[in-house]
């Protein structure tokens, strides 16, 4: 496996496309989120030429998983559409918070075992442990993540240092969350 | 958890606080003096693949999830597990608390996550949550 990370023209090829097809598959067609979605493709506003992918890649090049990173000082998911999980704070806007969104490690040939709807607990950990060195390099001290409640539990059994910005909220049904995740342990 | 303190001798519990770092910050006896309900369970899907002919699920585990309705609202869940013994099936708690919860001091001083942890840990075996869990899951899946 090997985890590539930054920004969409500097990724080789469709791989940006391949992305957009998999959240498809994972967030659309799996979990059934209602989002917004063009020729088999998932992509929103958020998806701008300044936003930071995460792509976990299996050795034929197939994606075993993906997550995306935006800095809060520009628009981003939790600040827009769900300011309302922060238990009352004002959302976040500073150069040393980012938001990582968009988070999901399914294996689609099944070699992986699945962790509580989210996919393999190793493509996942990877994911994440490169989303916070990638954030950490841009001197952000913090993630802010909305999740389902099994990414939090994810983050807590691989020993990250987590923990809530405020209860879940019943979402479509299933319990959401937002999340802290330190960068500095 | 309300009903396990005694507050009569103790002076007022300062007020719960929600810090700019997500954290509600409070004292083991305010979390105590403050009633949770439950608000969600759910239980763990199964691994993909269809199981053995004649075999079972071995295994039957999930989370819950308890909130108070003060503001700052508490937030605290956890995962358990279903134990068979020849007394009946029983839950054990199977996981660390997660929550938004900082326990501090007399002084407003930071216990730290692994105390915090610890305490919670203890404060959860005050909650009636074996019966809550059980109860809901009949609710939603039998």
């Amino acid at each position: 496996m090997q985890i590539v990370s930054g920004i969409s023209t500097e990724f080789s090829g469709d791989l940006s496309s391949k992305v957009a097809r998999y959240r498809h598959a994972v967030f659309v067609e799996r979990l059934g989120w209602k989002l917004r979605t063009r020729d088999g493709a998932e992509l929103d506003q958020f998806d701008r030429p300044d936003t930071v992918y995460l792509v976990a890649q299996g050795d034929d090049g197939r994606i075993l998983g993906c997550a995306r990173l935006l800095p809060t000082t520009r628009p981003y998911l939790l600040g827009e559409v769900f300011p309302g999980l922060l238990n009352g704070l004002p959302v976040p806007c500073c150069p040393e918070v980012w938001e990582l969104s968009r988070f999901a490690a399914v294996d689609f040939d099944g070699r992986s075992a699945a962790t509580a709807g989210i996919g393999s607990s190793t493509v996942a950990i990877g994911l994440l442990r490169e989303a916070i060195h990638y954030a950490a390099a841009q001197d952000a001290k913090r993630l802010i993540t909305i999740s389902p409640l099994g990414v939090e539990r994810l983050l807590h059994r691989a020993g990250f240092h987590a923990h809530r910005a405020g209860p879940p909220t019943i979402i479509d049904g299933l319990p959401f969350l937002a999340c802290w995740i330190e960068t500095i342990s | 958890m309300s009903d396990q303190t005694d507050t009569k001798a103790c002076p007022p519990a300062p007020r719960p606080v929600l810090s700019e770092d997500g954290y509600v910050r409070l004292t083991l006896q305010s979390l105590l003096a403050t009633p949770l309900v439950h608000l969600w369970s759910g239980l763990d899907e199964e691994a993909p693949g269809p199981l053995p002919e004649g075999a079972g699920v071995t295994t039957i585990s999930g989370y819950t999830e308890w909130i108070s309705t003060t503001e700052p609202a508490l937030t605290l869940g956890w995962d358990w597990r279903l134990e068979v013994a020849s007394a009946g099936p029983f839950y054990v708690r199977s996981s660390t608390p997660r929550s938004n919860i900082m326990l501090v001091d007399e002084r407003r001083r930071d216990l730290g996550p692994r105390q915090t942890a610890a305490l919670l840990g203890v404060a959860i075996n005050s909650l009636t949550w074996k019966q809550a869990i059980h109860n809901h899951i009949n609710t939603r899946f039998v």
